[in-house]
């Protein structure tokens, strides 16, 4: 711990002169061709479901109703394009593996209701926008730490507008949508980003008076009472999201991104164990003095006890999945429309029944990459406060998924979070591009510093004169970053 | 904080891992079972995208096909109580039933096709059944019982295969669902298919059952002398009379048996025994139900053991607790006209793949002919064809006799419920010296064999006849 303590006030002296050697390092038209090549392979999921679909349904490649994944082909290409003209030195990984999930996800969405396949492209479309906007735009991510505070109020703002002037746009009876000019709108997807950016700078911050506690309770000790205001405020907020929203997805997720955040920066175990105990009792405490918990929580521990009515889509669903069987009853051969709204909630199944245990295995799989390349990202990026983000955005994604397939297959009760990049769904898609905007952003900022360091290392093998404490900078350990 | 970022995600990656775990367990484990669990709606629809194979009688006639709804269509409505119908909420019954592997495609030749057809997303194809059902001869026989409640069955004896098998009144089995209460509360029963279903007091063509046997257990020949003077006899104060009474006091068993003399058989009942009784009619199949492609009932020759000797007596002459189905009738016939052994009677001749443009495909499976056993000798068979020749010659059952051939048969007049009419029976086999045919007439509530039943056997013979010719 010391010594990462040691190497982040490095880093922050980094953060201080860097902005100028970024600009001057920029070099227009980097190419990318790692991403070219993963990005072909990453269409292919999605580009042979169009195929297969096309022989089902016994339409030409070129039916109207194949357009949006075309769409998204070129919308991808043409993303990538920009990051070559822009000389973008981010993750060449990172594009990919997204573009085969939204691959997957649309074609998905072509296969279950055609109908919402433009919708689909047009929210990809907006959120590669965002994603493309947010890593080559002319800005950098410490602005975020420096600005936490003034985020967290727009995050409260956006709360507090959801619970007076929240809507109920697709009646499930929950008001969780913010109306705007006959769009609707889904803070928390907003939020989630929103958080994660906030903690990380308010942890990095405040980590050394948070770990540094004199006071115990009984064996453990206690953390300066005004810091502990944080952490009561996130459990506060997501019982009130699972009480007031009936937001089990949403509370569990920002819970379980908090509590990660909270691991990666203090490092000790008994907070999150304590902080696991807390949401557990207050959970509890809900199932029993709220009837919408006490329903959602019956039905997933027994759906049996009301097959044709509220546990109806879990008893379908499950019909679903155990039809699909190891090979799965081939694309577009299946019945995953007989389970309600699968393609908002029960996208996993669908897949899982009609590319069977191969393609939803393969689907984690992707998930588990995308998680690991994150993460390994979060472990060389040089800077506390690039960790803590990085590590807060591929959370957000990863129990994202969890939630929401640890709710399909009954791992958890329901809820209504979606599978990032797949499931239908424009404000989830936008803030799950966002999170991918910001990652390529940081790993790009990151491999800007990297060549700026191999840059001045260069120099001074060349004699030219530099002060000591800079050569500490170089990275301890074998490891490099790649362009990966 | 390095280390604790590969906590996390040592934490993802398990948790990603339960995750394919659960969903292995979901699919591979728990699937199966909830793949064909009642509730799956995908059950019907795997169904619906079968193309359900057709059945056809031996001529390729088509009797049953498939609409392009999916709906099953009958055009033979003579057949609709043997092909049976098809409801999800009430089952599959007759030849649907039986064959429904074949003709679903699931089993055979087929399904290795079928297995490449569901590879390439093309539905999936079920087999042809061919019926053994000749169309002619089904037709007079359908034409013959009209619309009398009753049941005809025409079979081959030389292999066992059914060539008409009538049950009247027959069943539509277009739309059972919503007729589903009506077709329960039919008295007419059009639910059973009679000529295997139906159970029958046989009367005196029982007396063929007792008549062989008392030949093959030499109690009685041909020509033993026997006496009926008097149309009746008491046994143990039970009163037993003649339907009609012999022309001549005294004559010869095999008058006996052409004349149905009740009194006679009541003693040759009692001389045979319930043990011998009991043996032989179970030689013949009686007592069980009969094997069979479709759902037979057990017949049975009586419920109660030992039995008394009014019982035995009338059981000798077809009454008494005795339960026969048409088909075990003409199971009987046709062991007699085959020399002694009994042959298993089947419907379903061959199951073949669909054919290419009109031509029929390639056979799948195909019945074989076999035997149930010997019931009686081969002497003892020869002598009861004379006896049945000379019933048509000179008794009863002269109606069934058909110009130019010889005919063997009995007609049977059998008490039904009192104050009804009785059922009126008629067996017959044909060419009398190398018979091809049997027939079986029944008609409920007919009254006299030998005028409601055994006219209706002639037409019938004439055609089965010539459907058979060598």
């Amino acid at each position: 711990m010391m010594a990462v303590g040691s190497r982040s006030l490095l880093g922050d002296v980094v953060s201080q002169n860097r902005t100028q050697g970024a600009t001057r390092r920029r070099r227009w038209l980097r190419p990318r061709w790692v991403e070219f090549g993963l990005l072909m392979l990453g269409f292919a999921p999605g580009l042979v479901g169009v195929g297969v679909l096309s022989s089902v349904w016994e339409r030409s490649l070129l039916d109207q109703r194949f357009w949006p994944a075309y769409g998204f082909v070129i919308a991808f290409v043409v993303c990538h394009l920009v990051l070559v003209v822009a000389g973008t030195r981010s993750s060449q990984l990172l594009l990919p593996l997204v573009a085969c999930l939204a691959g997957i996800g649309i074609v998905l969405v072509t296969r279950l209701v055609p109908a919402l396949a433009p919708r689909q492209l047009l929210w990809i479309v907006l959120g590669l926008s965002v994603a493309m906007t947010v890593t080559v735009g002319p800005w950098e991510t410490y602005l975020l730490s420096r600005f936490k505070y003034s985020i967290a109020v727009v995050g409260i703002v956006l709360v507090a507008l959801t619970l007076v002037a929240g809507t109920d746009p697709n009646g499930s009876g929950d008001r969780l949508w913010l109306g705007l000019g006959g769009y609707v709108f889904q803070p928390s997807e907003l939020l989630k980003v929103l958080l994660v950016v906030f903690l990380a700078g308010y942890l990095v911050e405040k980590r050394n008076e948070l770990t540094q506690s004199r006071r115990r309770i009984w064996v453990l000790p206690l953390p300066p009472l005004p810091h502990l205001l944080p952490v009561a405020a996130m459990w506060g907020f997501c019982l009130l999201l699972l009480i007031v929203q009936r937001d089990l997805g949403s509370a569990l997720l920002f819970y379980g991104v908090f509590l990660t955040l909270l691991h990666v920066a203090l490092g000790r175990v008994w907070y999150v164990i304590v902080s696991i105990g807390l949401f557990l009792g207050g959970a509890t405490l809900c199932y029993f003095l709220f009837a919408h918990v006490r329903l959602r929580v019956e039905i997933w521990l027994d759906p049996w006890i009301d097959p044709l009515g509220r546990s109806f889509q879990i008893v379908q669903a499950m019909y679903s999945l155990g039809s699909g069987g190891l090979f799965g009853r081939g694309f577009g051969n299946g019945y995953p429309l007989y389970v309600p709204a699968t393609h908002t909630d029960y996208s996993f199944v669908a897949l899982a029944e009609e590319a069977g245990l191969l393609g939803a295995v393969g689907l984690v799989l992707i998930y588990a990459v995308l998680a690991t390349h994150g993460l390994s990202m979060a472990i060389e990026a040089r800077q506390q406060y690039r960790q803590l983000l990085t590590t807060g955005l591929v959370a957000i994604i990863v129990l994202q998924v969890v939630v929401i397939v640890g709710g399909n297959l009954r791992l958890i009760p329901l809820t209504g979070v979606t599978l990032p990049f797949v499931s239908y769904g424009g404000s989830s898609l936008l803030g799950s591009f966002l999170v991918v905007g910001l990652l390529l952003r940081i790993s790009h900022e990151e491999q800007m510093d990297q060549a700026r360091r191999d840059d001045r290392r260069l120099l001074l093998e060349q004699g030219v004169s530099l002060k000591a404490s800079n050569l500490s900078r170089g990275r301890e350990g074998p490891g490099r970053t790649l362009g990966l | 904080m390095i280390s604790s970022i590969r906590q996390v995600g040592n934490v993802f990656l398990a948790l990603l891992a339960v995750l394919t775990a659960l969903v292995g367990y979901w699919q591979v484990v728990a699937g199966p079972e909830l793949a064909l669990a009642p509730g799956n709606p995908r059950l019907a629809q795997d169904e619906r995208r079968v193309v359900r194979g057709r059945i056809l009688d031996r001529k390729g006639r088509v009797v049953v096909d498939s609409a392009p709804d999916g709906n099953r269509t009958l055009h033979d409505l003579s057949l609709g109580s043997v092909v049976g119908y098809r409801s999800p909420r009430y089952g599959v019954t007759g030849v649907e039933r039986a064959e429904d592997a074949s003709l679903a495609g699931r089993t055979g030749v087929a399904s290795v096709a079928n297995a490449f057809r569901s590879l390439a997303q093309v539905p999936r194809q079920g087999a042809d059944v061919y019926l053994t059902i000749d169309p002619a001869v089904q037709a007079i026989a359908a034409t013959a019982l009209g619309t009398s409640r009753g049941a005809i069955v025409v079979m081959d004896v030389r292999t066992g295969a059914i060539l008409a098998m009538v049950s009247q009144p027959s069943l539509d089995t277009r739309n059972v669902d919503e007729r589903w209460a009506s077709l329960l509360g039919d008295e007419g029963r059009p639910l059973i298919n009679r000529p295997s279903q139906g159970l029958y007091v046989p009367g005196s063509t029982f007396k063929v059952v007792t008549a062989a046997a008392a030949l093959d257990a030499g109690i009685m020949t041909p020509s033993t002398p026997v006496t009926d003077a008097t149309g009746e006899t008491t046994i143990d104060g039970f009163r037993i009379t003649d339907a009609e009474k012999p022309p001549r006091p005294s004559f010869d068993f095999a008058h006996a048996f052409a004349w149905s003399s009740n009194v006679v058989f009541a003693e040759v009942g009692l001389k045979l025994g319930e043990a011998r009784l009991r043996e032989y009619s179970s030689r013949f199949g009686v007592g069980t139900a009969l094997p069979f492609d479709l759902d037979t009932s057990a017949t049975s020759l009586s419920r109660t053991s030992p039995m008394p000797a009014p019982l035995l007596a009338s059981t000798g002459f077809g009454q008494g607790e005795l339960l026969l189905s048409p088909l075990q009738v003409a199971v009987i016939g046709a062991t007699i006209a085959r020399g002694g052994d009994v042959p298993r009677p089947y419907i379903i001749g061959e199951v073949r793949e669909l054919g290419t443009d009109g031509a029929m495909g390639a056979t799948v499976r195909r019945a074989t002919p076999t035997t149930l056993g010997v019931a009686v000798s081969a002497s003892t068979a020869g002598s009861m064809r004379a006896l049945l020749g000379l019933a048509v010659e000179e008794g009863f059952s002269q109606a069934a006799a058909v110009p130019g051939v010889r005919v063997g048969g009995k007609t049977g007049t059998a008490q039904s419920v009192s104050g009804q009419p009785d059922h009126a029976w008629f067996v017959g086999i044909a060419p009398l010296d190398a018979p091809r045919v049997v027939v079986v007439v029944l008609r409920e509530f007919g009254g006299w064999g030998a005028e409601a039943a055994a006219p209706l056997a002639r037409p019938v013979l004439e055609r089965a006849l010539a459907a058979t010719v060598p």
